[in-house]
């Protein structure tokens, strides 16, 4: 239709959009809408690296991050199981912590069931630039922290079959239970003997170290390289996982990530075990940027940013109402209102 | 997705993986119609590989009993449902064209889709393969059901016997038991399905293994494997499966004396009905004319051992020579369309069949090649209508570096003791 009649919603919609254009560029946060960035907040205090729930983090700002499923390789998941989770940072002089939060009905903490899955978050960094989300590439491969709720579960003492069928026979337990041998003369653990960090007899974080370099090609660091921690609290229907380390480790195969260098490049996800996710079976964000930028200063440093702002809407609101008064004439309709259909 | 040719369904398929095959296959023939569920097989590979803590269910070779019974409960019932229901909605009707039977399709062509394209033709595709991740307690009853038949219809009156429930040559009240174990398939669905790349196919002898420190328990495999032998084990958080007794099949275990040595299932079995070998494979796949290996024989040029549940599409190792007794439809489900012939030869076994038979269980070594020495008809009768006659020809087994390991004739010598001592001992 030729005629445009602006609705009193679309304006507004236009306004905050207008808003938000001139906030971004002004460096004011504008994210925990939109997403993008997360940002590492100097901690006042000591950083709250066992403590999810401490009063810090409620100052940090915090990044609401969609998710979406992972629709690239098999095995995939469609819809995401987790729609979004919140992600907020604070860095200390020598240390890092990434505070994960999302809403999860159910608390899945162990994997001792042949159908049972545990709850797990992840974050991944990019060791390059231009690296594939998907798991990385040989050019630039991945470093991966993955915290487990099994692991932060077993960390106070490993579960073992006994736990979910107490009526299993255990008179007589191979290889008993006093060896922590893989390949004891009267049984065997071949997970462990393997050196599979999962089958070790004692976990050093719930959270795994990791790289990968394309699909499949996961591997985790060895013991020694083993230098993410973590901790996590279930709370009314929530998760909250810590993870943080040494900002820059001398390892290569770790993010190096300082504080006043560019942005790092960050992907989160996110797997809820009763539904079966495990694998590519995830609740993934797109590519993100950690920066380690200050907060911007107080809404009096750019007053006449916001005066030009409260002008330039100002005038738009006129634009907008005088364009409503316009008569219809000229333009083939007849006077009055135009047909229905008229209005975007 | 690659294609690949799957001799037992005579036509190519699709896998996520293109050919490549290894020089030797591991591969067995059971005949059915001597099981006694004696579940010997089970325990010998109990106590050898899963007797340690978090493998209490687990059991990578166990004896069910059929058509009740099933180790995880009624996996086969479930995952032909599935594919049922992936056929229903595809408007498929899958049938076997027998036309197109030749040597390399030696049970026609199957025209329904394997648990790989049922799970490709979903759009998008999500899974690798079609299939279920069975529940804890599935797993608990190696042999549920045991010796549980359907009654048939008896008559009021009979106490439930059937008056015709044993007549050959289908009887109405009937069960067997069926042996399984992972078939080290030549397209594994556990392996195609597995995201860490953890599960290979040897070279050497197609034996299918699990690496134990790149596995990450996603339980991939144990959903993917129609045959549900693949399994997961809490305490250490990962899953393991069957390893064909490897040390065994390399010759490394003492006993061997460095020649392939059959696995403890294998060897264990006082029903006297497993055979076990390495057949040769050529580089693209198929089964090299060996004609001598028993194996291969059996399977093969005799074709009186079928593959379980062909139309997974997985190409399994394991072939089975059916039970007579057993109705013919429920037989076509589970080995496909050669069931009548196989049966038919079992029935009336050929020369040559019948003193391939008497190996079955007569060596711990793996026999490469047999040879017939032929000895005087011994035995004539009718079966079916026809003539048969039986020789006692005397098999000559011979392991992989050539050595004679085995002579058995068809008729067992019989000494018979002089009048005075006829019962001491
Ligand atoms: S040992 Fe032989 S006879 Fe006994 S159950 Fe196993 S396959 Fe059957
Ligand atoms: S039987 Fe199952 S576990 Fe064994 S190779 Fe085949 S698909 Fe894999
Ligand atoms: S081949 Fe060996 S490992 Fe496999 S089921 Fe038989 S005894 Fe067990």
């Amino acid at each position: 239709m030729s005629r445009r009649s602006m609705s009193p919603a679309h304006g507004l919609g236009i306004g905050a959009f207008a808003l938000a254009l001139v906030l971004s560029i002004l460096g004011v946060p504008v994210t925990s809408a939109q997403g993008t960035t997360v940002f590492a907040d100097r901690v006042e205090g000591p950083l709250p690296v066992d403590a999810p729930f401490d009063a810090a983090w409620d100052r940090a700002r915090a990044a609401e991050i969609v998710l979406s499923g992972q629709p690239v390789t098999p095995p995939k998941l469609m819809e995401p199981t987790v729609a979004s989770i919140r992600v907020r940072s604070l860095v200390d002089d020598t240390r890092i912590a990434i505070l994960l939060e999302w809403d999860d009905a159910t608390r899945d903490e162990s994997v001792l069931a042949v159908e049972s899955f545990s709850d797990a978050a992840a974050i991944q960094f990019a060791l390059g630039s231009g690296t594939s989300i998907c798991m990385g590439q040989q050019a630039g491969g991945l470093n991966l922290w993955h915290w487990k709720a099994d692991w932060a579960a077993d960390l106070a003492g490993r579960r073992d079959v006994g736990d979910v069928h107490p009526g299993m026979p255990d008179d007589v337990a191979f290889p008993s239970a006093g060896t922590d041998d893989a390949f004891a003369i009267d049984g065997s653990r071949a997970g462990r003997a393997a050196g599979n960090l999962r089958s070790a007899a004692t976990l050093v974080s719930s959270v795994e170290d990791l790289n990968a370099v394309g699909f499949g090609s996961l591997t985790s660091q060895s013991v020694g390289g083993q230098n993410v921690h973590g901790a996590s609290e279930f709370r009314d229907g929530r998760w909250r996982v810590v993870m943080s380390r040494e900002l820059a480790p001398a390892d290569p195969n770790d993010a190096a990530l300082r504080p006043g260098s560019a942005a790092a490049t960050v992907a989160f996800a996110v797997w809820d075990g009763s539904r079966g996710d495990r694998d590519g079976q995830k609740s993934v964000s797109t590519w993100l940027a950690l920066t380690f930028e200050p907060a911007p200063v107080s809404l009096l440093d750019i007053w006449p940013f916001l005066v030009m702002l409260a002008l330039a809407l100002g005038m738009s609101g006129v634009m907008v109402w005088y364009g409503l008064r316009q008569p219809d004439a000229g333009l083939g309709w007849p006077n009055g209102r135009p047909d229905g259909g008229g209005g975007p | 997705m690659p294609d690949v040719r799957n001799w037992q369904l005579g036509r190519s398929m699709t896998y996520p993986y293109p050919e490549h095959h290894p020089d030797w296959q591991f591969a067995f023939v059971f005949n059915i119609n001597r099981c006694i569920a004696c579940q010997t097989c089970s325990m010998a590979c109990k106590s050898t590989w899963t007797f340690s803590k978090g493998q209490e269910a687990m059991w990578w070779n166990n004896v069910e009993t059929k058509p009740y019974g099933g180790y995880p409960h009624h996996w086969d019932v479930q995952l032909l449902e599935l594919l049922d229901g992936a056929h229903e909605a595809a408007g498929i009707d899958p049938t076997w064209g027998a036309a197109a039977a030749g040597a390399e399709a030696p049970y026609g062509s199957y025209d329904g889709m394997t648990i790989f394209e049922a799970a490709a033709r979903e759009q998008p595709q999500t899974q690798q393969a079609l299939g279920y991740l069975p529940a804890d307690e599935e797993w608990r009853a190696p042999n549920i059901f045991e010796d549980v038949g359907p009654a048939g219809r008896p008559a009021p009156g009979s106490l439930g016997l059937e008056a015709a429930g044993a007549e050959l040559p289908e009887h109405k009240a009937y069960f067997f038991y069926l042996q399984r174990l992972c078939n080290h398939c030549t397209y594994p669905a556990c392996l195609a399905a597995c995201p860490r790349k953890a599960i290979y196919k040897r070279p050497e002898d197609g034996v299918v293994l699990i690496d134990q420190s790149r596995c990450r328990g996603y339980r991939k495999c144990v959903e993917a494997c129609p045959y549900k032998k693949s399994m997961y084990r809490p305490s250490t958080r990962v899953s393991e499966k069957c390893v064909a007794c490897y040390p065994r099949l390399e010759g490394a275990d003492p006993l061997s004396d460095g020649v392939p040595m059959e696995t403890r299932c294998m060897a264990a079995c006082p029903g006297r009905i497993r055979l076990q070998g390495l057949v040769p494979i050529d580089p693209d796949g198929t089964w090299a004319d060996d004609r001598q290996n028993p194996i291969n024989f059996l399977v093969r040029h005799e074709k009186v051992a079928l593959p379980l549940y062909p139309q997974f599409g997985t190409e399994p190792n394991g072939f089975y020579i059916p039970p007579r007794w057993a109705p013919r439809p429920y037989l076509r489900q589970m080995f496909g369309p050669g069931v009548d012939e196989a049966i038919a030869r079992y029935r009336a076994p050929s020369r040559e069949l019948l003193a391939v038979l008497q190996l079955f269980r007569a060596s711990e070594t793996v026999i490469f090649r047999y040879e017939i020495e032929e000895g005087p008809k011994v035995f004539e009768n009718e079966i079916d209508g026809k003539p048969w006659a039986m020789y006692d020809d005397t098999v000559i087994g011979f392991d992989k570096i050539g050595r004679e390991v085995v002579r058995l004739s068809v008729e067992e010598p019989v000494h018979q003791r002089s009048a005075p001592h006829p019962n001491s001992i």
